[in-house]
C-alpha cells in the first residue's frame, strides 16, 4: 500500500500541500481532482518520489520514498507526468524499453512493449519516431513508456502502482475510453493507481475513491458517490453544477448559469432535483 | 525470429545499420592515421613507417615518425575522441544540438585554466617535483573548463523552454571575459611565457611535450568507459529530465558525472593541443545521420567521426603549403563556421531543431 500522512509542501512561505493524508491500496483506482492549483500535480510529485515533503511522510510498501533510489522506485512503481518531452526522437518501441529494468528477461521485455503499445493503441506508430508524432500521439507514446515499465516491473515482482497526471487531456474521446480502459487494467491485475483528472465525469467513471483537493487541502474524499455531489463540489469550484446520473453513471456538468455568471436558483436547483427523481434517462 | 531474438532486436532498436557504419568509420580512421604518420614535407611510403617503428628505418625517418608524427597521430586521436565524446555528451545533458565545447566556452574556460598555469604556475613550480607540473596544465584547464560548465547549467536549469539562444549568448559572454583575462596574463607575462600563449591561441597538434601527450592519451581512454556508462542515462536524458527520473535514473548523479568527465577530456586535449573549435560539433550531428540517436552506438561513433575530423583537419593544414603549417583549428573553423550556420538555418526554418 502507497500511504501518505501529513504531506506539506511549500513554495516559500506559501503552502501548497497542507497536511494532505492519502493511500492507494494495490488493486485500486483513486483519482485526485480538484481546480486549478489546488495542489493535484505536487501531491503526485511527492508520492513518485520526485521531491521530498517538507513535512509529513509517504511509504510505498511500508518503506519511506525519501529512502528509496530512483532504481528502486522505477523497479515499483510507473509515472506519465503531465507534459512529456514531443521532442523525442525514438519511436514508440524504442520508447517503451527505454525504462524497463535491465534485469528482465529478453521475453518479458518484449512481452510488456507488446501489452503496453496494444493498451495504447500504438501497434501501428510503434516503428514511427514520437518527434514526427501528432501532440496526442506523442501522449499516448509516452503513455506506453509508463505501462510498458509498469508491466516489466510487475514480471520482476514490482510494478505495484501506476502514476498519471492528466492522461486525458490531449485525447480524442476513443483514446480516453482506451487509457482508462488501461487503468482499470492495471488495477485488475493487482496495481495501484493514482490518476489526476480534470474531468470529473471521467473520474466518476473510473476511480474506486476520489480525492477533491481544494488549495492544497483534502476537501472531501470517498467513493465516487460520497465526493460527486453539488454541495461538496460546487464551494470548491466556485460555480454552479449539476451532477446526473446517467444510466448508472455519475455525469458532472456546469450550469447553464454557470457560464452566464449568475447563481443557481433555488428554482432550478428544484427542477434539476426532480429531473434527476423522476427521468430515467 | 523468435520472440528471443526480437526482443534484444527491439533493445537495440534505433540502432540499425550503425555496425557497418562503425566499421566503415573505423576504416577511414585507419586509413588518416596511416597518411598522418606516412605524409608531410617527408614523405614516406607506409612499409617505411612501419620500419622506422620497428626501428629497422634510417635514422631520418625514425626520427620523423617517433619525434614528429607519432606523438601528432597519439595526440590527434586523443583530441578526436574527447571532442567527439565530450559534444554528444554535453548535447544529450543539456538537452540541445548546439551546445559545442568551443561555442559555449568551455573550451576557452580550459584555455584560460592552461594559460593561468603557464603564466602563474612559474611561482608553484618550483615548489612541486617536475612531473607534478606536468599535470598542472591538464589540472589547470580541468578546473577552467569546469568552471564554465557549472555555471552554464545553472543557466540553463533557470531557463524555461528553449536554451539555445541562452547558451549561445553565455558562451559569447564567457568568451568575451575568457579573452579579457587572457589579454590580462599576456599583458603580464614575459616573453618565453608569451611563447607558450601563443600556442593557445592557435591550437595545434605538433608538440614537443611527449610526456603530457602520454598523460592526455591516457587520460581520454580513462574517460572513453566513462562516457560509454553514461549511455543509457543520455537517452533517457532525451526524454527529459522527469521522465529520466521516473524511468530509474539517478539525474543528478549522471549529470555529474557527465559534466566532470566532459571538463575532464575537454581540459585534458584542451591543455595539449590548444582550442580547437567545431569539431564537437561536426562530429556527433554527422554521427548521428549515419547511426540513428541512440547512444550506445552514437558515442562510439562521434569519437570515431572525431578522430576522422582531427586527422583529416590535420593533414589539410600540413600538407597545404609545405614546409608552413596553418594553426589546424583554421581548418576546423572554415568547415565547422558554415555547418554552425547551416543548422542554426534549418533551427530557424522548422521552428526547432531536431537533433
Amino acid at each position: 500500500m502507497l500511504e501518505a500522512t501529513g504531506i506539506t509542501v511549500r513554495y516559500g512561505a506559501r503552502a501548497v500541500l497542507a497536511q494532505v493524508d492519502i493511500a492507494v491500496r494495490p488493486g485500486s483506482v483513486v483519482a485526485v481532482i480538484g481546480p486549478n492549483g489546488s495542489g493535484k500535480s505536487t501531491l503526485l510529485s511527492v508520492l513518485t518520489g520526485e521531491r521530498p515533503p517538507d513535512a509529513g511522510q509517504a511509504l510505498m510498501d511500508g518503506t519511506p520514498l525519501t529512502q528509496m533510489s530512483p532504481r528502486d522506485l522505477a523497479g515499483l512503481r510507473a509515472v506519465l507526468e503531465q507534459t512529456p518531452a514531443r521532442d523525442v526522437p525514438y519511436s514508440a518501441a524504442v520508447l517503451a524499453t527505454m525504462g524497463i529494468p535491465r534485469e528482465l528477461s529478453p521475453k518479458g521485455v518484449q512481452d510488456a512493449v507488446d501489452k503496453a503499445l496494444a493498451q495504447v493503441g500504438m501497434q501501428a506508430l510503434s516503428h514511427t519516431r514520437v518527434d514526427q508524432m501528432s501532440g496526442g500521439e506523442a501522449h499516448r507514446a509516452h503513455l506506453g513508456r509508463a505501462l510498458a515499465q509498469l508491466w516489466a516491473a510487475h514480471g520482476l515482482g514490482g510494478g505495484r502502482y501506476l502514476f498519471l497526471d492528466e492522461p486525458t487531456a490531449s485525447l480524442d474521446l476513443k483514446h480516453q475510453v482506451a487509457v482508462l480502459a488501461a487503468v482499470r487494467q492495471a488495477a485488475s491485475e493487482g496495481a495501484g493507481v493514482m490518476v489526476v483528472l480534470h474531468d470529473l465525469s471521467l473520474a466518476a467513471a473510473v476511480a474506486d475513491h476520489i480525492v477533491l483537493l481544494s488549495d492544497g487541502r483534502v476537501a472531501a474524499a470517498g467513493t465516487p458517490a460520497e465526493v460527486m455531489r453539488p454541495e461538496v463540489l460546487q464551494p470548491v469550484y466556485g460555480l454552479d453544477l449539476h451532477v446526473v446520473d446517467i444510466a448508472g453513471q455519475l455525469t458532472i456538468v456546469p450550469a447553464v448559469s454557470a457560464f452566464e455568471g449568475r447563481p443557481l436558483t433555488s428554482h432550478a436547483r428544484q427542477e434539476i432535483e426532480d429531473v434527476r427523481r423522476n427521468e430515467p434517462i | 525470429m523468435t520472440s528471443a531474438n526480437r526482443a534484444i532486436a527491439l533493445q537495440q532498436a534505433g540502432t540499425g545499420g550503425a555496425g557497418l557504419a562503425l566499421v566503415c568509420l573505423s576504416a577511414l580512421a585507419v586509413a588518416l592515421a596511416c597518411a598522418e604518420l606516412a605524409l608531410g614535407p617527408v614523405s614516406l611510403t607506409v612499409d617505411r613507417v612501419l620500419a622506422a617503428l620497428a626501428g629497422d628505418g634510417t635514422q631520418v625517418e625514425t626520427a620523423i615518425v617517433w619525434q614528429i608524427r607519432l606523438p601528432r597521430l597519439l595526440l590527434g586521436l586523443a583530441v578526436g575522441v574527447a571532442l567527439g565524446l565530450a559534444g554528444t555528451a554535453l548535447q544529450g545533458l543539456l538537452r540541445n544540438p548546439l551546445a559545442e565545447p568551443g561555442l559555449i566556452g568551455v573550451t576557452a574556460g580550459a584555455s584560460l585554466g592552461a594559460v593561468s598555469v603557464i603564466v602563474l604556475g612559474g611561482a608553484l613550480t618550483g615548489l612541486v617535483p617536475a612531473f607534478v607540473a606536468t599535470f598542472m596544465l591538464p589540472i589547470g584547464a580541468f578546473v577552467g573548463g569546469a568552471i564554465v560548465i557549472t555555471v552554464l547549467f545553472a543557466l540553463a536549469l533557470r531557463t524555461q523552454g528553449d536554451t539555445t539562444l541562452m547558451l549561445i549568448l553565455a558562451g559569447v559572454a564567457i568568451n568575451a571575459i575568457v579573452g579579457a583575462a587572457i589579454g590580462v596574463l599576456v599583458y603580464i607575462s614575459d616573453d618565453q611565457q608569451l611563447r607558450d600563449l601563443t600556442f593557445w591561441t592557435m591550437g595545434s597538434l605538433a608538440t614537443s611535450q611527449k610526456e603530457l601527450v602520454l598523460l592526455v592519451l591516457a587520460l581520454t581512454g580513462l574517460m572513453v568507459p566513462v562516457f560509454l556508462s553514461q549511455m543509457r542515462a543520455l537517452d533517457l536524458m532525451r526524454l527529459g529530465e522527469r521522465a529520466a527520473f521516473h524511468s530509474g535514473l539517478d539525474v543528478r548523479r549522471a549529470r555529474l558525472i557527465i559534466a566532470a568527465s566532459t571538463a575532464l577530456a575537454v581540459g585534458a586535449v584542451t591543455s595539449a593541443a590548444g582550442p580547437i573549435g567545431f569539431i564537437g560539433l561536426v562530429a556527433p550531428h554527422l554521427a548521428r545521420l549515419l547511426v540513428g540517436q541512440r547512444h550506445m552506438v552514437l558515442l562510439p561513433a562521434a569519437a570515431i567521426l572525431g578522430i576522422c575530423l582531427v586527422l583529416a583537419a590535420d593533414l589539410a593544414v600540413r600538407l597545404a603549403v609545405p614546409p608552413a603549417e596553418p594553426p589546424i583549428a583554421l581548418a576546423t573553423s572554415i568547415i565547422g563556421g558554415p555547418f554552425f550556420l547551416w543548422l542554426l538555418l534549418r533551427r530557424s526554418k522548422s521552428g526547432g531543431l531536431r537533433a
